[in-house]
């Protein structure tokens, strides 16, 4: 209840308390787009718009097909009706397969000052650690780090910006070699990191 | 930063809308497609009445076929009466075939009479092609008492519907 409270006021500080694997994955991802936004990373929206139209377009479909056949009748259109569950069919298999292969992950892409960063974030299954990938698009420049959930959630399953934010620090050095990063690394984020 | 962070919760809330739609609209396209396969406007009923005792009480569930051009006597059908919107499951008792068309008329097991009231004014038989929308194939007991419940009482329509969409904000994919 908690977390919709939050989410309807749309305070930056959500209070979002972690309490599965998923949710861990989702608070941490959020965060590192809010972190992203903070280093004044301009976010570049293509994957999320590509599956957004992909999405909304079936839902047209299925709106229309069951408008036209709410109006003439059953009979007289049942072969738009067929031709509506079709589509509406194809495109939600389209769109899993956009969101399996081609998404994998993609929690962020973004941009600043001529690099190009894209962030993806995995979990295995019963395993509480995050497993990120950054690379940096125009050289393929990319890090691999992992980290336990432990090391950025507190107790209550609140999400601790600080330590994230500096192995995020970390990670983007790395990928975006001269110096797209802040001045203020910490050892710990780039010795967590190998 | 500010106005670039609500692109972001733009699309977030987009992405939280699409994902309740799409609930919705799965659900509805596979009952369209199961209606496009059978080639029935409703391919699943609920019986409302008692009048087809003791082979089915209120609130089974039956599921129907309408692609046979021509059903036997003693099958149960369902039909819409033209004019009326409840549709009726009743038993054929008997029936006038031709080449062009199937007249039918049906009787309710548990009922005395046949279903000649039923039909409109001066109507004697029904007809296959434009009034029955299926012949029961098979059939769940008692699960459909619930849409009967949920059709009577108009809040618990709105209850479940509110459930369901509360349920697909909540959880994140």
């Amino acid at each position: 209840m908690f977390h919709i409270c939050g989410r309807m006021t749309g305070r930056a500080d959500d209070v979002f308390v972690a309490r599965s694997l998923p949710d861990l994955k989702n608070a941490t991802d959020d965060e590192i787009v809010k972190i992203l936004a903070g280093k004044g990373y301009a976010q570049i929206f293509n994957l999320i718009d590509i599956r957004l139209t992909l999405g909304f377009l079936s839902v047209i479909v299925a709106a229309a097909a069951g408008g036209y056949d709410y109006y003439v009748g059953f009979e007289k259109a049942k072969t738009y009706t067929a031709v509506g569950v079709s589509l509406y069919f194809l495109l939600n298999i389209a769109l899993t397969i956009w969101i399996m292969y081609y998404e994998k992950g993609t929690i962020y892409q973004g941009s600043k000052d001529g690099k190009t960063i894209s962030v993806l974030s995995t979990t295995k299954k019963y395993t509480p650690i995050y497993d990120l990938k950054m690379t940096e698009t125009t050289t393929s420049q990319s890090t691999h780090a992992k980290k336990p959930f432990t090391e950025f959630f507190d107790n209550n399953g609140y999400i601790v910006r600080k330590p994230l934010e500096e192995w995020i620090d970390g990670i983007i050095t790395s990928v975006v070699q001269d110096g797209g990063a802040p001045a203020m690394i910490s050892k710990d984020g780039r010795k967590k990191h190998k | 930063m500010l106005p670039q962070f609500s692109g972001a919760q733009l699309r977030q809330s987009l992405t939280q809308a699409l994902n309740f739609c799409l609930v919705l609209t799965t659900a509805f396209m596979f009952w369209k497609g199961l209606s496009v396969v059978t080639d029935s406007p409703s391919p699943i009923v609920v019986v409302l009445s008692g009048s087809m005792e003791p082979a089915f009480q209120r609130g089974d569930i039956l599921f129907l076929w309408n692609r046979e051009a021509r059903v036997k006597v003693g099958d149960i059908v369902v039909y819409n009466v033209k004019g009326r919107d409840i549709p009726i499951v009743h038993r054929v008792v008997r029936n006038h075939v031709s080449s062009k068309n199937q007249l039918l008329l049906t009787k309710g097991d548990n009922n005395a009479m046949d279903d000649v009231d039923l039909y409109a004014h001066k109507q004697y038989y029904l007809d296959r092609q434009n009034e029955v929308i299926g012949a029961v194939k098979g059939y769940v007991p008692w699960v459909g008492y619930v849409t009967i419940l949920l059709s009577e009482n108009l809040w618990a329509k709105y209850a479940l519907l509110a459930g369901m969409g509360f349920l697909a904000m909540v959880q994140r994919d």
